[in-house]
């Protein structure tokens, strides 16, 4: 693979400025949704896991 | 099938177990979905290299309406029969389906500044898919906009059943009304109008996008469950702690 071929794909024609945006925001999009719901899992399980081992029942 | 997953220990103990075969099949599809849609698909013949913002909008566009069904029906099973599961699945799948359509909305705006030179347009397609971005965040913030948790879901789920007006909307808008955006290709009498070569990276792409949803909804309702399960023995232990 040449360095020509890096900068084609990565212009994509003159689409690449619309293209990788796209891109981006869908991976920031999913990123967030994946981290948003790890730390609400473990902070609730966190606690759950606190209140329990006060009180085993 | 539905009074089986009810119980949540159960819905645990089947959620786990599907887990990685949502996060095996959602790398893969992807993965595979991600080469055909930038590297191995043919440039549109008309669109050029922007077709290739299709392989993510589109999906995400599905999603949107997917997820918006799932929730109303959820929100209907909690209406009637009042398990609160169904509250929690609702809700869980909330945040997912705004950031779904958070997504097509901004690659379709990118998308249409190339192709059609607008951003946006606000034409039947557009404004109905805007109004799910806000009935999404609705849904999200009437469950908690009530002292009482019970209302809150009540609430929720009754915009979530009257918001479910807006999907046929958004399928056939496209139809019923003059607008810059194509009419369906996919999802059409007669069968789908786009080649196996674009229609692969698209179908891959849709996979990915559903297993890494359902592994996302499966972690939410989880989380959920043990935030429900801390309210409960907090109620037990007074409330001061």
């Amino acid at each position: 693979m040449t360095l020509q071929m890096i900068t084609d794909f990565i212009a994509l024609n003159g689409y690449g400025a619309y293209v990788w945006p796209a891109f981006g925001v869908t991976v920031l999009a999913l990123g967030w949704m994946a981290v948003d719901t790890l730390h609400r899992l473990r902070a609730n399980e966190r606690l759950l896991n606190e209140l329990q081992k006060d009180d085993p029942r | 099938m539905f009074n089986f997953l009810a119980n949540p220990a159960r819905f645990m103990r089947i959620g786990n177990a599907v887990l990685p075969w949502c996060w095996t099949v959602a790398a893969i599809a992807g993965a595979a979905g991600l080469y055909l849609a930038l590297l191995a698909s043919p440039a549109d013949y008309q669109q050029g290299d922007s077709v290739r913002i299709m392989y993510i909008h589109v999906p995400a566009a599905w999603m949107a309406l997917a997820t918006y069904t799932l929730i109303a029906f959820f929100a209907a099973v909690a209406l009637v029969w009042k398990h609160p599961l169904a509250h929690l699945v609702a809700q869980s799948a909330a945040p997912l389906g705004a950031g779904f359509t958070l997504i097509c909305l901004v690659t379709g705006a990118l998308w249409g500044q190339t192709s059609w030179g607008t951003w946006w347009e606000w034409d039947g397609r557009m404004t109905s898919v805007l109004v799910l971005f806000f009935l999404y965040l609705g849904i999200m913030a009437l469950a908690h906009a009530f002292d009482d948790n019970e209302r809150g879901n009540q609430m929720s789920a009754i915009l979530a059943l009257v918001g479910f007006v807006n999907i046929p909307i958004i399928k056939f808008s496209v139809d019923w009304w003059a607008t810059l955006h194509q009419p369906a290709s996919v999802f059409r009498a007669g069968g789908p109008a786009i080649h196996p070569s674009m229609l692969w990276p698209l179908a891959l792409m849709a996979v990915a996008f559903t297993t890494y949803f359902a592994a996302l909804l499966i972690l939410r309702v989880r989380g959920a469950i043990a935030a429900r399960k801390v309210q409960a023995l907090r109620l037990v232990k007074g409330w001061n702690r």
